[in-house]
């Protein structure tokens, strides 16, 4: 049980910087994702606190004790890896055992840590078998199972889930959440879904390019993105961006941005803006439409309510509430507030 | 934290370093001692003084090209290597292809006969090999220990190219039969530049131990004029034991031709082993 | 499309058969004759009898399993180690490899040469070393206590080949679970001891019976350095079987042969079953 807190970390490969001065404080017990397009950072950011990965320039601290030098073994952290990375000549129960062994940890010990795992992952008939014949769901489990004997001070987890399909994703997100509120453990999760990140970080934070974008609860970094790179990132589908003018708004080198649900068929009530748009394609998905819009040079997407039915082909008037418009400056992309 | 993890790290790269270096000296000491001595006069050797030759001399080297003529092993042995190796690679590559893609009778049963045969241990066949080649009239021919060798290795290039080929990816060889492409023509003008790696690495193999072979090389040749270069070192230990120098030089010529090969090409001969005896 | 499949692995086929496969029909057929110079009849199993009894083949045979233990028990693990060592890509592995590969590539015909000299009683290298350091040398080749291990000493440290193996089957293991066991607090001798090791009995398995087959089938070395003695001390099977050849013998030759060729396939066979070989883990 430790916080974490990474000081001004960068690291380079080459001439880039693969992370940029990554600035980062995570409380004790905190569940923080971290998210972003592949090639962003994250998972060297995750290394580098793991010790896979030399840290060029800055600091990593686990609890009060800055690790940079410390070899992964001795960080007392877990790590569960994409691939799950299961010693495939070692049973279930080997597999768990492992690291207890390399610490010495006393044999009643270990056979009681692993049991107790293996009862709450439900892999207790498992243990006797080798990866191999377990399924790509179980092997997670044991991937899991892994970090949670160690007790250790922190999780950390590289996109755990993109191994499995769709419906068992959905499931072991429930199970991830359910365990660590139960541990209470430190966790920095890694992923490029953003779906993800939304339903499990208590905060999360947003990179791309090596460059922290922001970081806040999912709520904040839905209503309020600190740039467009966050605001098109978050959500889905995305935030609509287009220039301000093009919504009638007198502010010039900006960029309003507004989501597809917050838009009205017709004029609206005051304290909008409309604007005029063609209809292209209209997805109908039972309880709601997804439009896709031209105006001008720009797609827009929008969802509204099921009636009235839009046909493809017509030009209709849309409109959004002044508040919920976002404003960008077009240079620095960076939040500016809200047309309102 | 940090100077033990430097400590236990120096200490296992000093027993890392230290064990390479015991194994090195002991497997290339006597080559190097070898190839340094060969420059050594006759005396000199005899008399072991120092390490290094003192002064160092040629004679061993001109010696063993006019008076062993080992110029005309060397040209023997290098149209057996050349030869042999065409003839394997070729019969493998032109064997692997249909087996590696298309369904046939027999297909099967032939794969598996190609790979045991690659283990058996052909040195027992002494005698039918002798007679074979001489009711074929092949016995002390050039021709025949080509051909020979061709068959020796034939397994061997059959095994590792089937490797490389199964891993082909078939839509272009089916472009091309749509295209109205026949069969030897897909084969020459569509598979073979793509398996050219797999080509190379068993040429490069081939060859080597082709250079290498001395058992049937000394078994299907005798006149002077077919020897390879093994062969005729071997007579060095009893035709030549006063020079020396001579033998020395010999040998130190025979090892350059397959060490430089395999230093050039390295890749090839490393991907070909690991191939080949995976199977 | 069957004409152009038939005259394609025709070639193959050709050379397979006429240099193979007949060879052996041949081989195992003549081994129940008396075939010499004299002419060819059948005696049913008199050679296999004679070979039971014959204490030169077994001499032949123990030799050859001296020679095949000392590759399995000794230039194996040398290649295992080295080729552990290596596969960390510790700093200039790439000169190492190239120079304990390099062995590999000089025939037996040079190594014989070579130790022929090496061994040499008057100015040899071994007993020049020996004298440096104050031990007397001794008359390698010719002592019938001594010619066997100095026979065998010419590849026992010469495992270029297997580490070869060891080191692509090393590259082999996925890295991630390396890291796995470096974050679960391995160092770096446990990882090599508890991971990498356990997951390199398949390609052991391999070695071993390539090791196994290579000391079937030596000859050369053996041949030229010591042609079998003194005193039979250095024989080995086809050593034996070739000089039954040379004295005629070729009903007696061709039943060694088939020992040869036998023993071969069974080990292949055993081996495939005992090590299953062929089956992966990962």
């Amino acid at each position: 049980m430790a916080s974490i807190t990474y000081e001004h970390v960068t690291k380079r490969f080459d001439e880039s910087p693969a992370v940029d001065d990554l600035n980062i404080e995570v409380a004790d017990g905190e569940f923080l994702v971290l998210v972003g397009p592949s090639g962003c950072g994250k998972t060297t950011a995750l290394r580098m606190l793991a010790g896979l990965e030399e840290i060029t320039s800055g600091r990593i601290l686990i609890g009060d004790r800055v690790v940079n030098n410390v070899a992964p073994g001795a960080r007392n952290v877990a790590m569960v890896f994409q691939s799950y990375a299961l010693y495939p000549h070692m049973t279930v129960y080997d597999n768990l055992a492992f690291s207890l062994r390399n610490f010495d940890v006393p044999k009643p010990e270990i056979e009681r840590r692993v049991q107790e795992a293996a009862k709450v992952l439900e892999l207790g008939e498992y243990l006797k078998r080798k990866p191999k014949q377990l399924s790509g769901g179980q092997r997670q489990r044991v991937a899991l199972g892994r970090a949670i004997v160690r007790e250790p001070s922190a999780f950390l987890m590289d996109e755990p889930l993109s191994n499995l399909d769709a419906a068992l994703r959905v499931q072991t997100r429930a199970e991830i959440l359910k365990l660590q509120q139960r541990l209470d453990t430190t966790t920095i999760y890694v992923t490029h879904d953003q779906v993800e990140a939304m339903t499990m970080g208590d905060r999360i934070a947003v990179m791309s390019r090596g460059v922290l974008q922001q970081i806040g609860s999912p709520e904040e970094l839905y209503t309020r993105p600190a740039n467009t790179f966050v605001a098109k990132f978050i959500g889905s589908p995305a935030m609509n961006l287009l220039p301000s003018r093009e919504l009638g708004l007198e502010s010039a080198g900006q960029l309003a941005g507004f989501r597809p649900e917050h838009v009205e068929l017709g004029n609206g009530r005051t304290g909008s803006a409309h604007y005029q748009a063609n209809v292209e394609v209209v997805e109908y998905l039972g309880d709601e439409q997804l439009a896709h819009l031209r105006l001008g040079d720009h797609d827009i997407v929008v969802k509204l309510p099921v009636e009235p039915r839009l046909q493809a082909g017509s030009q209709k008037t849309f409109s959004v509430p002044l508040h919920k418009v976002l404003l960008f400056d077009e240079t620095t992309t960076h939040a500016v507030g809200t047309a309102a | 934290m940090i100077a033990r993890r430097l400590v236990t790290r120096t200490m296992s790269a000093g027993a890392y370093y230290g064990f390479l270096a015991f194994v090195m000296i002991a497997a290339l000491g006597p080559i190097v001692w070898i190839m340094v001595s060969s420059f050594k006069t006759n005396p000199q050797i005899l008399s072991n003084g120092s390490f290094l030759p003192h002064p160092a001399t040629a004679a061993g080297y001109r010696n063993v090209f006019t008076e062993v003529h080992l110029q005309t092993a060397l040209v023997n042995t290098f149209i057996y290597a050349a030869g042999g190796t065409a003839g394997a690679v070729l019969a493998g590559f032109l064997a692997a292809y249909p087996t590696s893609r298309l369904t046939f009778p027999g297909r099967h049963l032939m794969t598996v006969v190609f790979s045991v045969a690659l283990a058996v241990p052909i040195v027992g066949l002494i005698v039918p090999e002798f007679f074979i080649e001489k009711d074929l009239g092949l016995f002390d021919s050039k021709l025949g220990l080509i051909l020979f060798y061709a068959a020796m290795f034939f397994p061997l290039s059959f095994v590792i190219q089937r490797a490389f080929l199964v891993s082909l990816p078939f839509e272009i060889e089916e472009a091309a039969m749509l295209d109205g492409a026949g069969y030897f023509k897909i084969l020459g003008r569509v598979v073979a530049p793509l398996a050219v790696p797999g080509l190379a690495t068993v040429a490069v193999l081939v060859f080597i131990f082709i250079w290498n072979e001395y058992f049937f090389a000394q078994l299907l040749t005798i006149s002077f004029g077919n020897l390879n270069i093994q062969v005729t070192l071997a007579e060095f230990r009893s035709a030549f034991q006063r020079d020396t120098t001579a033998q020395l030089a010999g040998t130190t010529i025979a090892m350059l031709v397959p060490i430089t090969a395999f230093l050039g090409l390295q890749r090839y001969v490393i991907a070909g082993l690991t191939a080949g005896s995976s199977r | 499309m069957a004409i152009p499949i038939a005259l394609s692995v025709l070639p193959g086929v050709a050379l397979f058969s006429i240099f193979i496969l007949v060879p052996i029909g041949v081989l195992a057929v003549t081994s129940f004759s008396d075939w010499s110079v004299i002419g060819l009849h059948f005696v049913g199993t008199t050679n296999y009898a004679r070979l039971i009894h014959d204490s030169i083949f077994w001499k032949a045979f123990t030799n050859t399993v001296v020679y095949a233990a000392v590759g399995i028990f000794i230039q194996i693990p040398i290649g295992i180690v080295t080729g552990m060592i290596l596969a960390q890509r510790i700093r200039g592995w790439k000169v190492f490899r190239a120079v304990l590969f390099a062995p590999v590539v000089v025939s037996g015909a040079a190594y014989a040469l070579i130790f022929a000299n090496v061994y040499d009683s008057r100015y040899g290298l071994l007993n020049w070393v020996l004298h440096f350091v104050g031990i007397g040398g001794r008359d390698w080749l010719y002592n019938v206590s001594t010619a066997l291990p100095a026979v065998a000493a010419t590849y026992a440290f010469n495992a270029g080949f297997f580490m070869i193996l060891v080191m692509t089957e090393v590259a082999a293991i996925p890295a991630d679970i390396l890291e796995a066991a470096e974050v679960d607090g391995a160092t770096r001798l446990r990882r090599q001891r508890y991971i990498v090791l356990p997951l390199l009995r398949h390609i052991i398995g391999t070695c071993v019976l390539l090791s196994l087959l290579s000391s079937l089938a030596f000859f050369d070395i053996v041949y030229i350095l010591t042609s079998g003695g003194p005193n039979n001390a250095t024989l080995t099977l086809t050593v034996y079987a070739f000089q039954q050849y040379t004295a005629d013998s070729w009903g007696y030759a061709n039943a060694i042969g088939v020992f040869i060729v036998l023993v071969g396939f069974i080990v292949i066979v055993a081996m495939k079953k005992l090590f299953r070989i062929g089956e992966r883990e990962l």
